[in-house]
């Protein structure tokens, strides 16, 4: 089924993701490398580093495929703070809420705050992300 | 990482539709901003933009080859996106060292982060902590 798509009248402030486990197989992680342009062996050996980058843009991926943005939406500024390496391969649970929704300027925009834990329940990245979104529903 | 830590990193990259392309695919986020010049072409930015997280790849990648595991367990990234890259685009990221700064205790070394376009105006700048 096809992710919904939400307008910033949509979410409600606090309004919580489900929170979407999701293992980081080597061809996802090799895809995102070869996007970005970023290669070479540390990168595609079995105990292997996701880059951290790559863990934060699959994190945003589970959640784009329960929800997604109205378009034209577009991220006005993210913080990330990398807590843990996490190997290719292992399983990881992402949890996201809405934080904050505020108007400037006749700007609309939401605040999403964003963790990603690993198996054992270690918080491994922690994200909040500033997007401005159209109104218009599509 | 051994020694002192760098005053000035640089990187340079190239922005192609083939890399928006697969940055769509491999990130699942196909926004029309990105991926259809019909609609794209009829928003303020006349055209489709790169992802603004593949900016952020680009400048993570450089401080994890300069800081290794210290990147991956204590890096923090605070990034604002201040205009579209396009394809055909040479960037050109920097990271100039600041003065340290403390987070609840721990030290971390911080640098100032700015990527440019070839007309030299800027797509992201924000700064770039790295646990010590």
């Amino acid at each position: 089924m096809p992710p919904k798509t939400v307008t910033y009248e949509d979410l409600n402030l606090g309004f919580e993701f489900p929170s979407s486990a999701y293992t980081l197989e080597p061809q996802t992680v090799a895809a995102y490398l070869k996007a970005v342009g970023e290669g070479g062996e540390a990168e595609s050996g079995p105990t292997a580093v996701v880059p951290p980058a790559a863990l934060a843009a699959l994190a945003m991926r589970s959640l784009i495929a329960q929800l997604t943005l109205s378009p034209g939406s577009v991220q006005l500024s993210q913080d990330l703070e990398f807590l843990r390496p996490v190997a290719v391969g292992e399983t990881v649970t992402c949890r996201a809420y809405v934080g904050k929704k505020q108007e400037r300027a006749g700007l609309k925009m939401a605040v999403f705050e964003l963790a990603v834990f690993n198996a054992a329940g270690d918080k491994v990245m922690a994200g909040r992300t500033l997007v401005g979104m159209l109104e218009k529903k599509v | 990482m051994t020694g002192e830590p760098p005053d000035r990193l640089t990187l340079t990259k190239q922005v192609t539709k083939e890399a928006i392309r697969l940055y769509a695919e491999a990130s699942g986020d196909f926004n029309p901003i990105h991926v259809d010049e019909a609609f794209a072409a009829k928003t303020p930015f006349g055209g489709i933009i790169a992802h603004g997280m593949m900016m952020l790849a680009y400048a993570s990648e450089m401080m994890g080859k300069q800081f290794g595991e210290s990147w991956l367990s204590g890096g923090i990234m605070r990034i604002k996106f201040k205009g579209p890259a396009r394809p055909g685009d040479t960037l050109t990221i920097t990271a100039e060292k600041q003065d340290d700064e403390v987070i609840s205790g721990k030290r971390y070394l911080k640098y100032a982060l700015a990527c440019q376009n070839d007309k030299q105006l800027p797509v992201i700048d924000g700064q770039m902590l790295v646990a010590v």
